[in-house]
């Protein structure tokens, strides 16, 4: 175990004008049943120090997992030559002052999964598997388990102290299924922040059968046609587009670096009337993030209320910048990452329709679903972004008929998000144990969600 | 750190005999790198990074099981425990007949640039700021009246890995390696644009990296004004970066072993069938000189060597790790690589060369084009289906071409196809440069019948 006041005590000798410390020690379980053969049975396990100086405002990170009682020296050395390396570049950092943070956060839960017997859970995945494969025409069924356990301890030298420990867990199913010489894929899971209550609350066996029956029917639709649509989204294929096309954009980092579409709008129209965006650490199905990564507490931040940019993403850095205020997203895949400004669970704030509602007054169009969605990806600068959907319906006389697949929608993203003219009642946010968001080379577990909203005018294209 | 990890490996092997675990194998990979985080035209943070991580894998009978740590000083003997009691829990593996034996060395390649493992600090720096001022440069001699390096980074240092197994065996190597990738954005006549530079290599080829950072800067200019075009049928021309892109999402994972025989690949009983056209040919290339896929041995210890897997439009041969090959009664054809160290190998690809027998100049594939697309950007490629052979993206820096002529930049239209037929019947011609992305080596490909969704 690394101790702390020696890291203060040989960094303050070094001279350094500012330090913080984060110690991270996490379990990744993981378990890959690849049609009925166990491929996968892992425990990985990461463990580290990272330090991050600052050097006359010159800011230097280094890392190791090296064992050692002296390693810790070596660390704080390498951060201080990264920092003074800094003098070459001219970019000065400074940290915004906040309240100093002492805190001890443990994400909810009853049953720690790492206590239970790997024979239980591998029942589980084996029946999971059995309902999958009584499906006709699937060709292939992988059925996988994660559990992480991710415990980081922050530590400054301003008197920061946060140690917080946070349980993610989950299922996921991926099918792939044959008719007619089409082949087509699904993949989608159920995670949760909580502990093995989380598994023994679903009927595991009816949601693998449900994403097999899916990927069959898929497999005899036909292709969307290419074309313009007015579109009905759902929950999840509007967290995936808000997440991708629209929250990166709010990363103060992203806004400082010049490479955001955002730039210079707050307090300008940047979406319709009817929608409101938040980032938000504790929401309800979403991933727990109680603290970022600099000891920040992370609480829901409204980015655009009433289609009004109101504010970006901060971490203590970009809060200085771009004259703002901490607001908790400094994030960090691990120990040996920098700090990034990263979104924590991105939603739109639910309207008044009903979802029937919005069928009924959609007479012609497409139903674009998350289920099955191989997800997007934005070009933060231009705001164009491209997203794969699940597999959907053909909208007729106000009701969803055909199923379609091959669904890829493009756009603008402020021109879409203009185009929203109705929003539902129906919020839904959710998570993953399985993946995240993808930023510089970190990942970071994120949530993401909303209500259906309706959309005009919506470009859609298909793969064969 | 390489003989820090033999003997942990070592002693690991020791607790997990004792603890009765039959046979086992050890994978451990470490690294040095410096890391510069670039935003707004300046370096923002620099990191030193060091890490050390392994995986062991374990079995007893056909029941199989892995555990990896970056705890580099753990008790081997809790290591040991804990493997065997998740090995229990695992059903057994009819197919499971050991872990690969025989460890040994095949083609070789130079991987190791003395250039890059010496590099400081400072001179890391030096390097990055020379080569975002070559992308500004670039950028305002191609008319941009301003223009910046707005987010990105590069990464540059030494890694090793280190393959060992409990009868003894064990091999190791060390590789350099450097990547930059940075977004470079340009304003002209009120307009903005942007263009990523993305690169990769073993070495410090400053030739290639001054070619790379100088045509974003030239990009970041030339697509200002772009614009959908219609919805229809066009012609595509694929540069080598995009080819190499869909290559390596939509092809490469259907010449998986794994992936045919567990029903995923298109390419499943098509052993000497025509799957693309007769004129293409794809080679599984592990010795070429600072190849990012460049090794002597796999990630289980198996010589790895160059072969066809597709002669002529024919497909000669799947890619196999020990265990897919054990499971038709082959020799593994050196392909097995990891996910994570506790991962179990899965084949994958070294280097992908493609060869072909049609060798036009750009410009000949430019003037072929009666109505088409040129395509050098483009985002959401990743979300093409390897099952099936779907290939979508939506074009982000593309040029409309008619009759020959380019005619304005093109943005925001979705392009569509199945590959396998983007490299048959449709495909038209091939270019004459062949250019190293990632580890995919490939030309520009001209190729007819395209959907495009637009306006």
């Amino acid at each position: 175990m690394y101790d702390l006041d020696k890291i203060f005590y040989y960094a303050e000798k070094l001279g350094v004008d500012y330090i913080d410390v984060r110690i991270h020690d996490k379990i990744y379980e993981n378990i890959i049943l690849d049609n009925g053969v166990v491929r996968e049975y892992s425990i990985n396990q990461t463990r580290g120090l990272g330090v991050r100086v600052l050097i006359d405002k010159y800011m230097g990170y280094a890392s190791s997992n090296k064992p050692g009682e002296d390693v810790y020296k070596e660390v704080v050395d390498n951060a201080v030559k990264a920092a003074k390396a800094m003098r070459l570049t001219g970019f000065e950092s400074r940290l915004y002052p906040r309240r100093t943070s002492k805190d001890k956060v443990v994400s909810e839960y009853r049953i720690d999964a790492l206590d239970i017997d790997s024979e239980v859970k591998l029942k589980i995945l084996i029946d999971t598997y059995k309902a999958t494969r009584s499906v006709k025409g699937v060709v292939s069924s992988t059925i996988r388990y994660g559990y992480e356990r991710d415990h980081r301890i922050y530590a400054s030298s301003w008197g920061d102290h946060v140690e917080t420990t946070t349980r993610l867990i989950g299922i996921g199913v991926y099918e792939v299924a044959k008719s007619n010489g089409v082949m087509e894929r699904i993949w989608d899971s159920k995670s949760s922040i909580a502990g093995w209550e989380f598994i023994e609350g679903i009927d595991w066996q009816s949601f693998g059968a449900e994403v097999a029956e899916l990927a069959s029917k898929a497999s005899q639709a036909p292709v969307i046609k290419p074309g313009k649509y007015t579109a009905i989204l759902d929950n999840e294929i509007v967290g995936l587009l808000l997440h991708e096309a629209f929250g990166h954009a709010t990363e103060g980092d992203i806004v400082e670096a010049g490479g955001s579409i955002l730039r210079g709008r707050i307090g300008k129209r940047v979406a319709s009337e009817h929608v409101t965006i938040v980032d938000d650490g504790r929401v309800k199905g979403g991933f727990f993030l109680a603290y970022d990564d600099e000891g920040t507490p992370k609480t829901k931040t409204v980015t655009v209320e009433k289609g009004i940019l109101k504010s970006y993403l901060h971490s203590l850095s970009t809060a200085v910048s771009l004259n703002g205020k901490p607001t908790g997203n400094a994030r960090c895949q691990d120990y040996s990452s920098p700090i990034l400004v990263r979104q924590t669970n991105t939603y739109m704030e639910p309207g008044d329709w009903s979802v029937d509602e919005l069928f009924q007054d959609t007479r012609s169009g497409v139903y674009i679903r998350g289920r099955g969605a191989m997800g997007g990806q934005v070009d933060p600068s231009i705001g164009t972004f491209t997203f794969t959907a699940g597999p959907s319906y053909i909208i007729e006389n106000g009701e969803p008929v055909k199923l379609v697949r091959g669904v890829m929608m493009s756009g603008s993203i402020l021109e879409t998000l203009k185009n929203v003219d109705a929003v539902a009642r129906d919020l839904v946010v959710r998570t993953s144990v399985f993946g995240g968001c993808g930023k510089g080379g970190q990942l970071a577990r994120v949530g993401d969600g909303g209500p259906h909203i309706r959309v005009r005018n919506l470009t859609v294209g298909g793969g064969r | 750190m390489y003989e820090y990890m033999l003997r942990l490996a070592e002693r690991i092997f020791r607790s997990l005999n004792k603890a009765g675990i039959e046979e086992a194998e050890f994978y451990g990979s470490w690294g040095r790198n410096i890391v510069l985080e670039i935003s707004n035209h300046r370096i923002k943070t620099a990191t030193i990074r060091e890490l050390g991580e392994y995986g062991i894998r374990g079995s007893i009978g056909k029941r199989v099981a892995g555990l990896a740590s970056t705890d580099l000083n753990p008790n081997p003997d809790d290591i040991a425990e804990r493997l065997k009691n998740v090995i229990k829990a695992s059903p057994e593996d009819r197919d499971w007949k050991g872990f690969a034996k025989n460890y040994s060395r095949g083609v070789m390649a130079r991987i190791y640039d003395d250039r890059i493992s010496d590099i400081d600090m400072d001179s890391a720096v030096e390097l990055l700021r020379h080569h975002m001022d070559l992308s500004v440069e670039e950028a305002r001699r191609n008319g941009a009246e301003e223009s910046l390096v707005a987010e990105g980074m590069m990464s540059i240092g030494v890694g090793g890995v280190v393959v060992a197994n409990s009868d003894g065996e064990h091999l190791y190597d060390e590789y350099t390696s450097l990547s930059t990738f940075y977004i470079v954005k340009s304003k002209k006549d009120g307009e903005e644009s942007s263009f990523t530079v993305f690169y990769m290599d073993r070495r410090l080829n400053e030739e290639r990296l001054r070619r790379e950072t100088q045509r974003g800067g030239e990009y970041s200019v030339k697509f200002i004004g772009a614009k959908p075009v219609e919805s229809g049928r066009y012609k595509l021309l694929l540069d080598q970066y995009n080819a190499a892109m869909f290559m390596d999402v939509v092809l490469e994972p259907a010449f998986s072993a794994l992936n045919v025989q567990e029903g995923r690949s298109p390419l499943k009983g098509k052993i000497g069938a025509e799957v693309i056209g007769e004129g293409l040919s794809i080679v599984d290339d592990p010795s070429i000189d600072w190849g990012i896929g460049s090794r002597s041995f796999d990630d289980e210890g198996i010589p790895t060597r160059r072969k066809h897997i597709v002669r002529n439009g024919v497909l000669e041969t799947y890619l196999y790790n020990y265990y897919t090959a054990m499971r038709e009664g082959k020799k593994s054809t050196g392909n097995g690589f990891r996910r994570s160290p506790a991962s179990p190998t899965t084949p994958q690809a070294t280097n992908l060369v493609f060869e072909s027998d049609k060798k036009w100049s750009w410009d000949e594939l430019v003037e072929e084009i009666d109505r088409g697309l040129i395509l050098h950007g483009m985002i959401g490629y990743w979300m093409s289906n390897p099952v099936n052979g779907a290939t979508q993206a939506t074009v982000t820096h593309g040029f409309l071409v008619e009759r020959g002529e380019v005619k304005h930049p093109v943005k925001g239209v979705v392009i569509g196809g199945n590959i396998y037929e983007w490299l048959s019947r449709n495909l038209v011609a091939t270019g004459r440069e062949l250019l190293k992305v990632g580890s995919i080596f490939i030309m520009p490909l001209l190729i007819d019948s395209v959907n495009v969704a637009g306006k």
